[in-house]
């Protein structure tokens, strides 16, 4: 889908090769995750993880920020005009927005690098750590900052930061709301590298290239597997028993077979 | 079952002390885990969980590497003999998830000694363990990822326990190689030795383990494999087995033991 | 309720600085040994504490440069005596009584820290981790000994002690019962902060603040996911559900927006 009003857009497209950057671009408001982005971003990911020439997507803020997180503005309009339990609770409200959000980036078939310059906060945080892979500036900083707002984390952030650091850190970080830097966020695993101020993009795109190289079929079912099968030793064995025959009868399979008795580089197609 | 079994035994035990030593011997092809080792391996393991005289085990491989992983050769095999979906599904379910539980819940301490490589599903038998000893140059990848595989062997779980999920994402996916000194900074192995020392090393750690009482160990090691997830699993897993180690005979051993200043003997009763 | 064994000294103290209560567990003499008198004090001073809107966190911490040296091997003596009937009643009992404390401590909605000195052994160490924030001193020793008196683990320990450093480290603790220390805990994130010999209550005392000092609300419902919703994503999607309504109905979200737009500091009240 192209986009239809250049000047609207609030999280922009572009691409590196087979690689596609989604930008956060609300930099007035140090990419606040306003309605219009999250809806910008929903749009692209759908469009994204259907297209057979998109072969990873890195994600980043413009400007010199990842995102502030939630929309502090947006929320008191909310509050303003009387929004109730029900209309917050239904699957339309911006966390349910969100949670769609959140489940392509961790559990789509593609690989989906965070680059993370200056602020992730809040939801910006959770945005940051769904996918498979997050880089950081040096001088990056990091909060689960929805506690001090008197919100609950959102973003599917319980979820996505204990499966980065554990529960009893990511006890400590959401309950307490406070702010970390870089250097913390790689010693707790939350982020996988850290890189000098201003080329957070370049390395996200660099890790990115490095995922594209492994076979689609393979990377899909794997991603699949470890956002939802590695909580138990029997359910990991039950997702292996459902993907490793459909893997195994794969074209790329039986290419890398070849290529590893010939001793030549394997060419990967998805199939 | 699917092959008959060669004249050399691909997977043998020794014995120090009350302590087995379990050895992958398939050197030619680098300790590949083919069928012939996953049956041996596993055929001893049935006979280890139920000799009273087998205080620990220790798995490793021979010839200086642990294991290159799934057998190359006979994926090819397969491919060329046309074996569909059902065959393949039955066949997953089988004798290498019979090993890995085997490994992880059974009641005796294992210890795995790696040195060299640990690739693919020699990489989840490396930790399959409740101690795994790593010698310094040995190298890890979760590599079926790059064979236009999925992980198998219990990985997406044993990886996700060691490290936690987001390392493993990472390593699954990318099935990149990494160090001995990474594996041990995040988990993947316990202890670091310098290289050949790695079974040395093991056997230390399975005679430690072993010096634990034998029933509180077993209830322990099941609980750990299936009832920590939840508090309300944990809750159960300790009213279950509380009550029953609370009668035994190591438990008093241990309470006289302690009041009588003297070290206590363990039977396993 | 039955208090210490012939004297009338509470083996668990209670006392206030401001919002916080500090229970400190004084048996001495027995090592701060986890009795049945301590269980009964403790027990009583969390029912009130939990009512008591004035208490905006819990410190915990033993006297004498020791937490607590787990369980009373003395009373294990004397239940040896006991039948297959009196372990069976004994069982729900024990449900009902010791171990009901730590699973108030990981649900309750109230902040809780513990502050270690000395040893913290079996059930003390079940004791220290059962809280959203650990302090030990680096002279602190930590072992899960029951396995060594021929017992398994109590206190929720495989869960508590896996939610810290994850089931790969939990597993050879929990079964090899050796003594660790406070820098070894420190690094596998047992423990989230060490303090000089002497100091840990101090440090306690500065995060306890810092927790006292989020919106009570949304304190305790986040501490209600993280004891339950983070292990899939979907069971996090659902806890954000039904909680986020909620807070963002609250007094204390409102002043928290407020007070960020007229940049002022906020107060919260749990309301």
């Amino acid at each position: 889908m192209s986009s239809p009003s250049d000047e609207v857009m609030e999280t922009r497209l572009s691409w590196d090769g087979d690689i596609a950057i989604l930008t956060i671009n609300n930099e007035a408001r140090r990419n606040a995750l306003s309605p219009p982005v999250r809806q910008d971003m929903m749009r692209h990911l759908e469009a994204l993880m259907a297209e057979r020439k998109c072969r990873g997507i890195v994600m980043h803020g413009a400007g010199a920020h990842y995102s502030a997180g939630g929309d502090v503005k947006g929320m008191k309009d909310r509050t303003a005009r009387g929004m109730d339990f029900m209309e917050r609770r239904i699957n339309q409200s911006p966390d349910a927005l969100s949670h769609r959000i959140v489940t392509a980036l961790v559990s789509g078939p593609k690989p989906v690098v965070q680059a993370v310059e200056g602020v992730a906060l809040g939801a910006g945080l959770a945005y940051a750590l769904a996918g498979d892979y997050t880089v950081a500036a040096s001088n990056a900083r990091f909060a689960g900052s929805q506690v001090l707002r008197g919100l609950c984390p959102d973003g599917g952030f319980y979820y996505l930061l204990t499966a980065r650091c554990g529960p009893g850190r990511a006890r400590e970080l959401l309950l307490s709301g406070r702010n970390f830097t870089a250097q913390e966020a790689e010693r707790y695993g939350i982020v996988h590298q850290v890189v000098e101020p201003g080329q957070a993009l370049q390395a996200g795109i660099e890790a990115c290239r490095r995922f594209a190289a492994v076979p689609p079929l393979a990377f899909a079912l794997t991603k699949a597997a470890m956002t939802h099968n590695y909580h138990t030793l029997e359910d990991c064995f039950r997702a292996e028993q459902n993907y490793q025959p459909i893997v195994g009868l794969s074209r790329d399979h039986k290419e890398s077979v070849a290529a590893f008795l010939e001793k030549r580089k394997p060419v990967f197609n998805g199939e | 079952m699917s092959e008959e079994k060669k004249e050399v035994m691909e997977a043998n035990v020794t014995w120090q002390g009350e302590v087995a030593i379990l050895t992958m011997n398939n050197v030619a092809r680098r300790n590949a885990i083919s069928d012939p080792v996953k049956y041996d391996l596993s055929r001893h393991m049935t006979e280890l969980a139920a000799n009273r005289k087998c205080r620990a085990i220790v798995l490793t491989g021979a010839g200086g590497f642990f294991s290159a992983g799934g057998d190359v050769k006979s994926m090819k095999e397969r491919g060329a003999a046309g074996q569909g979906l059902i065959e393949r599904r039955l066949r997953m379910g089988g004798i290498l998830h019979t090993l890995v539980r085997q490994l992880v819940e059974g009641p005796k301490p294992v210890v795995t000694a790696v040195e060299g490589f640990a690739y693919g599903a020699g990489l989840a038998l490396a930790m399959a363990s409740d101690w795994t000893v790593v010698s310094k140059g040995t190298r890890f990848a979760a590599a079926q990822i790059l064979r236009g595989l999925c992980p198998d062997g219990g990985l997406y779980y044993l990886l996700a326990a060691r490290t936690n999920p987001g390392r493993a994402r990472e390593l699954l996916l990318s099935g990149r190689t990494f160090s001995a000194e990474d594996a041990v900074n995040w988990g993947v192995g316990h202890e670091l030795v310098e290289q050949g020392l790695a079974l040395d090393a093991a056997v230390k750690a399975a005679e430690r383990l072993a010096s634990v009482p034998p029933l509180a160990y077993a209830l322990t090691r099941a609980a750990m494999t299936h009832s920590y997830h939840t508090l309300e699993a944990c809750f159960k897993a300790e009213q279950d087995y509380q009550p029953i180690v609370g009668l035994s005979k190591d438990h008093k051993e241990s309470v006289a033991a302690f009041l009588e200043k003297r070290k206590p003997v363990f039977t396993g009763e | 309720m039955s208090t210490g064994p012939g004297n009338d000294v509470m083996e668990m103290q209670l006392r206030r600085e401001g919002a916080i209560a500090v229970l400190t567990i004084n048996n001495q003499s027995r090592r701060n040994a986890w009795s049945q008198p301590v269980k009964d004090d403790c027990m009583r001073h969390l029912d009130s504490l939990m009512v008591d809107k004035s208490c905006r966190a819990i410190v915990i911490t033993g006297a004498g440069g020791y937490f607590s040296s787990g369980g009373d091997v003395k009373g294990m003596k004397d239940r040896h005596s006991e039948n297959v009937d009196d372990i069976l009643s004994r069982r729900m009992h024990r449900v009902q009584a010791g171990n009901h404390i730590i699973k108030t401590l990981v649900t309750c909605p109230k902040p809780v820290v513990t502050a270690v000195e000395g040893p913290a052994f079996g059930i003390g160490l079940g004791l220290a981790v059962g809280s959203d924030y650990t302090v030990a001193a680096s002279n602190a020793r930590f072992a899960a000994a029951q396995i060594r008196r021929g017992l398994c683990p109590d206190g929720y320990m495989y869960y508590t002690v896996t939610a810290r450093c994850g089931p790969g480290r939990a597993r050879e603790l929990l079964l090899s019962g050796r003594e660790f220390n406070a820098v070894d805990a420190e690094r596998w994130g047992i423990v989230h902060e060490l303090a000089e010999p002497g100091k840990a209550l101090e440090s306690a005392l500065v995060a306890a603040e810092r927790f006292a000092a989020v919106p009570p609300l949304a304190f305790a419902l986040t501490k209600a996911a993280m004891s339950n919703s983070y292990h899939t994503l979907e069971a996090c999607f659902r806890a954000e559900q039904d909680y986020q309504p909620v807070v963002g109905l609250s007094r204390d979200h409102k002043e928290s927006v407020s007070a960020f737009l007229e940049k002022r500091k906020p107060v919260f009240t749990g309301d």
